[in-house]
């Protein structure tokens, strides 16, 4: 401390000395305007690269709000457009073949436009977690697709959340189908990529090329026929033997996935009902 | 000691009023312009303590300053003068440093010699116009030109302390 002391008192002149030139260049750069602006645009350079940087940031999180009214807006024009063929079928006598079958696949589903909140993708169980639940009419089984293709199935709904049941997930299983060709399997993930999915249970006929895409079958009541899945990158002889197995490259990259549709089946009730009814007569029989 | 003082002031008052009044306005061939306040900081004796030449010469500069409307430019020359105007005294000047602690006169072409004297006044002025001259362009894109500004304002600056210093002494 007397050191310190000491110190301050053999060298206080040099504080008044800088004190004295901070006072100078305050005046000088406050009252010359050319000095000024000279440090100003200097001193400008450094702070518009900051805020560049935090321009980038803030523009970063908008693209956030962004997205999510853009897969909104989406979904509505979607319904718009379903809406509208509808009217242009009732007008137009002979409908063409294209638009009556969008319009058959896209008929009794309602879409609901939600944003992934969390998302593990590390996991031999993944899930993700959207911010649409039971209040918006979200219910279990529902099929949900992203911007590149199918994402999964809700498993679980509260009230403001669901949990989807990703194609990266063990237990998932979603029957699918290779569009050129119309032979139909069930794709499957086994741990591993999150790029790479396998459809197994192919006849060893189906002459799948690479490069092939793999859309949804419609078989199951949650997707719609026709959605795009992925594409075939590679084809090998199934375990069992009997039958094929595609690697399937997935369209949807898991790693950055957002804004999802879910899809509602609005005659899942009937089709659930009919399925029932034949289980019990099945089980009258046997009984 | 009280004449020593007023007759101080008395000087700065006069070097204050022929810089303002008469050297500001004079620029040889576009070049030259004397600044002999810093005479003032020169002639200021070792036993001066350091924070007493810093505020000097910053209250000089200042003054200087609002009158050629250069505002801090000339306040943050002298300062810088007045920190190393000891230790160019000793160094330069070849006063010893020990001998003269308690020395109160100030240092002059009579006193440390002719020489010597010049030598270190050179010192300082040419740290004040170099100074001054890099805040004034703030730049050194016409270096060329700062050199020549610099070079002329501090030999014509010489000239003048020269010829103050000898009229003084001759009193």
């Amino acid at each position: 401390m007397a050191a310190l002391l000491e110190f301050l008192r053999k060298y206080n002149y040099w504080f008044i000395f800088i004190l004295l030139e901070v006072a100078s260049f305050v005046l000088l750069f406050r009252f010359n305007s050319y000095q000024g602006s000279v440090w100003f645009t200097q001193a400008n350079s450094a702070v518009a690269k900051v805020n560049r940087i935090y321009t980038n940031i803030e523009a970063f999180i908008h693209l956030d709000e962004v997205n999510a009214m853009l897969t909104e807006q989406n979904s509505v024009l979607q319904m718009q457009v379903s809406q509208l063929r509808e009217q242009l079928k009732d007008a137009k006598a002979e409908p063409s073949i294209n638009d009556r079958h969008i319009l058959d696949s896209l008929s009794g589903y309602r879409l609901y436009s939600a944003k992934v909140v969390s998302a593990s993708i590390v996991k031999n169980e993944n899930y993700i977690v959207i911010d649409k639940g039971a209040a918006d009419g979200i219910k279990p089984e529902m099929g949900v697709v992203g911007g590149g293709g199918v994402v999964g199935i809700v498993s679980m709904v509260n009230s403001h959340h669901s949990m989807v049941l990703p194609i990266i997930n063990r237990n998932s299983r979603i029957s699918c189908r290779i569009r050129r060709t119309g032979y139909y399997g069930s794709l499957t993930w086994d741990g591993g990529s999150i790029y790479y999915a396998n459809l197994t249970g192919v006849p060893q006929y189906a002459r799948a090329k690479r490069g092939d895409a793999i859309e949804t079958s419609g078989y199951s009541t949650m997707f719609p026929p026709g959605l795009f899945v992925g594409k075939v990158r590679d084809t090998k002889p199934a375990p069992d033997g009997l039958s094929l197995q595609l690697v399937v490259n997935l369209g949807t990259n898991f790693g950055n996935l957002r804004d999802v549709t879910v899809f509602e089946n609005l005659h899942k009730e009937e089709v659930q009902e009919l399925i029932e009814r034949n289980d019990s007569t099945i089980s009258n029989h046997t009984n | 000691m009280i004449q020593t003082y007023i007759r101080h002031i008395g000087l700065l008052i006069l070097l204050l009023a022929m810089q303002v009044l008469i050297f500001n306005h004079v620029h040889i061939c576009g070049y030259a312009t004397p600044m002999i306040c810093v005479y003032f900081l020169l002639i200021m004796p070792l036993s001066t303590p350091r924070w007493a030449l810093l505020l000097w010469g910053f209250a000089i500069g200042l003054v200087q300053d609002m009158f050629a409307n250069t505002p801090g430019m000339m306040a943050a020359t002298l300062t810088l003068v007045g920190l190393v105007q000891p230790k160019m005294l000793t160094f330069i000047g070849g006063v010893d440093e020990e001998d003269n602690k308690e020395d109160e006169t100030a240092p002059s072409i009579a006193r440390i010699g002719m020489f010597p004297f010049l030598r270190y006044a050179l010192c300082g002025i040419l740290l004040q116009c170099t100074v001054f001259y890099l805040l004034e362009t703030f730049s050194f894109f016409s270096i060329a030109d700062t050199l020549i500004n610099i070079a002329g304002s501090t030999l014509f600056s010489l000239l003048i302390i020269w010829f103050i210093d000898s009229i003084r002494g001759n009193n």
